[in-house]
């Protein structure tokens, strides 16, 4: 077996996959008969088919052909895992503030966040233009158009 | 029917002055409605309701009816742009219409989804009119066991989905399935994989994870691929390039438009369920099917025809038996029943200048989805070419807004992310979402109807085989599941006697 077959990304993924459904039908085991008979349907079906796929995968490698067939990619796709990684954080960071400080943080966080180690900094006038109007017709929009309260976040809010 | 006087006599409440105002009113703020995620029908005609207290009964259904319809194209418009679906059944309209938004055939698949979605309101209107009554009592022999085949029946298109990765597909089914499964337990009471967590006891919300997988999911790839939405340069913003290209698939309409207008007539169904099975069925009839996916138009033009006459056919058991036929539906019925429009076999002559009023309403708008969606299309198309660092925000926020509006709900947040990040490994590795997307939508329908159809039966699984409907679709639940891996074996069969018999006759 060897290193380079257990760092394949689509090995890593199946066996993921395979972990979070042999915990669930563990879990399954606690529930009535009537509650657990089709969750545990599904989980035999897919915990057989991932298994089948890695003894396929590891003992008859030549059969591989037969149960997959590899997806042209597109041209131009390639990306960076640096930036995957700056694109979470993207994500998660204004979420993280919106939690602790409000929505009203949420919004220009998202474009600032973004642009400042994504965007191309020699634009950032007219990234600060449309991040004000996004932010003040969202505010408008939701909270005084269709009356959703947005999100105080929990430092701000002392009430 | 009602008489002609009482038609006309709708028709002429419908086309006064304030009446086009507020059906123009209401139809710009559907739009709005449907294309914010989350903020569905039900929510949007539930928001203008105090609004509407101090008008004439007419005027309040017209007003309700635009949120109801223009709803359904609004979610189009975010799917097939931003890949972000403004409704449920928007989920399946994105498969195929943001595969042709990023190859710069943004404009047409707009096109194709004003034009579809028209001509299926339309028709849809017209089977309602003339026949609600007709469809109502035929919708009524589907019980449980019945909708428990129906679901297999459509389920069974993974098995042609999956054909050329059919190991992917399966795993990507299974795990619709299973999250079709989180949640209480409606016949034991269990709760079922909500891992102690509040927010799980009511099962994982679509819209929210829909959101993940489709639109946080392209927000992370758009960041790493540093780039605009549409990869090429616009094309085919032609006026009527959509609308041309909606009628050269005259079957994909036909089949697509029975499928939405059937699947609204059963009550309690749902536009999502209609969109996914029209999308489904096309991809069992084509005979290449890896091309769903990928910006098919086919893809979109089913998706939209069977979501469309599927709002039509949810209000013939709304109306006729005042059964909603989806979650909009019962918003609309319980407004109608505040203005003393009670439903029943009666409501087309005894409120027949109300009801013949909201037909018409329903016309002209779908009209206007037609007009407006072929005449902005191309206007509206040229935000995929908006800039990278502007875009990917935007989609951003608006997805986590989105999710937020639903519940109040920070949690979901969280969640439409974490369904962000599965989406994008799933991309990336080559599973395909059509059957995870699939099995979330039918999964419930399918559980549920079996567990009913087995308490009716008294355990005996011989309920599946009693109706006349439930033999034909455990047939074609069959043929659908092995056909696509016994076809080709059957087709190379013939094949090798007409190579060694060519002249059959002699």
């Amino acid at each position: 077996m060897s290193m380079q077959k257990l760092k394949n990304p689509i090995f890593l993924f199946n066996a993921l996959v395979l972990l979070v459904l042999v915990s669930l039908a563990v879990m399954a085991n606690q529930y009535s008969e009537e509650a657990r008979a089709f969750p545990n349907f599904v989980l035999t079906i897919g915990i057989g088919v991932i298994t089948l796929w890695m003894l396929i995968y590891f003992f008859f490698p030549s059969f591989m052909s037969f149960i997959e067939v590899q997806e042209e990619k597109e041209e131009n796709t390639s990306g960076s895992s640096l930036r995957f990684y700056q694109g979470l954080l993207c994500i998660g960071f204004p979420i993280l503030v919106g939690y602790l400080c409000g929505f009203i943080f949420l919004v220009p966080l998202a474009f600032l966040s973004y642009s400042l180690s994504l965007g191309d900094k020699k634009k950032l006038l007219s990234l600060a233009i449309v991040m004000a109007v996004t932010t003040i017709l969202l505010f408008i929009g939701f909270d005084y158009i269709l009356h959703i309260p947005l999100r105080k976040g929990i430092l701000l809010d002392w009430g | 029917m009602a008489s002609w006087d009482i038609i006309l006599q709708g028709i002429e409440s419908a086309v006064t002055l304030q009446n086009l105002f507020f059906l123009a009113l209401s139809f710009f703020l559907g739009v709005i409605v449907g294309i914010l995620p989350g903020i569905g029908p039900a929510a949007g005609m539930v928001l203008i309701l105090p609004f509407s207290f101090n008008m004439d009964r007419t005027s309040a259904m017209i007003l309700m009816s635009g949120v109801y319809l223009a709803s359904n194209y609004g979610g189009s418009i975010a799917a097939i742009l931003v890949n972000a679906p403004g409704e449920a059944a928007s989920a399946a309209t994105l498969l195929d219409g943001y595969p042709m938004t990023r190859r710069g055939r943004g404009a047409e698949a707009l096109g194709i989804s004003a034009t579809a979605g028209a001509l299926g309101g339309i028709l849809g209107l017209v089977v309602l009119v003339f026949t609600a009554p007709l469809l109502a009592s035929w919708a009524l022999r589907f019980g449980p066991p019945e909708n428990c085949l129906l679901a297999l029946f459509a389920l069974s298109v993974i098995a042609a989905i999956v054909k050329r990765n059919p190991i992917k597909g399966i795993v990507s089914a299974c795990i619709g399935l299973i999250l079709s499964t989180v949640g209480v337990d409606l016949i034991s009471g269990d709760s079922r994989f909500t891992l102690g967590i509040e927010q799980f006891q009511d099962g994982i919300p679509f819209i929210q994870a829909m959101v993940g997988i489709f639109a946080i999911s392209q927000v992370i790839i758009l960041a790493e691929e540093n780039r605009a939405i549409s990869k090429v340069e616009l094309a085919g913003s032609g006026l009527l390039a959509g609308f041309k290209t909606t009628f050269k698939y005259p079957l994909t309409l036909i089949r697509s438009f029975i499928i939405g207008i059937w699947i609204g007539a059963l009550p309690a169904a749902g536009r999502s369920t209609a969109s996914f099975m029209a999308y489904a069925e096309e991809i069992r009839a084509a005979k290449d099917k890896s091309q769903f996916g990928k910006g098919n138009p086919i893809g979109v033009i089913a998706s939209e025809m069977g979501n469309n006459a599927c709002a039509m056919g949810d209000l013939i058991p709304t109306l006729s038996l005042g059964i909603p036929g989806s979650v909009g539906a019962a918003v609309f019925l319980g407004i109608m029943i505040i203005f003393g429009v009670v439903p029943g076999y009666k409501v087309f002559i005894d409120h027949g200048k109300t009801i013949y009023g909201l037909f018409t309403a329903f016309f002209i708008e779908n009209v206007l989805i037609l007009v407006l969606g072929l005449t902005y299309a191309k206007y509206l198309a040229k935000i995929t070419m908006v800039r990278n660092d502007i875009i990917v925000p935007f989609i951003l926020i608006f997805s986590l807004l989105g999710s937020y509006s639903i519940r109040y709900s920070f949690f979901d947040l969280l969640l439409t992310s974490c369904f962000g990040l599965l989406g994008y490994f799933m991309n990336k590795y080559g599973y395909t979402p059509v059957p995870l997307v699939l099995a979330m939508v039918l999964g419930p329908m399918l559980e549920k109807n079996f567990q009913r159809s087995l308490i009716i039966g008294e355990g005996s699984y011989t309920i599946f085989f009693q109706s006349g409907i439930s033999r034909v679709l455990v047939a074609l639940s069959v043929v659908s599941l092995l056909y696509p891996y016994i076809g080709p074996v059957f087709q190379r069969l013939r094949r090798r006697e007409r190579i060694h018999n060519p002249n059959p006759e002699k």
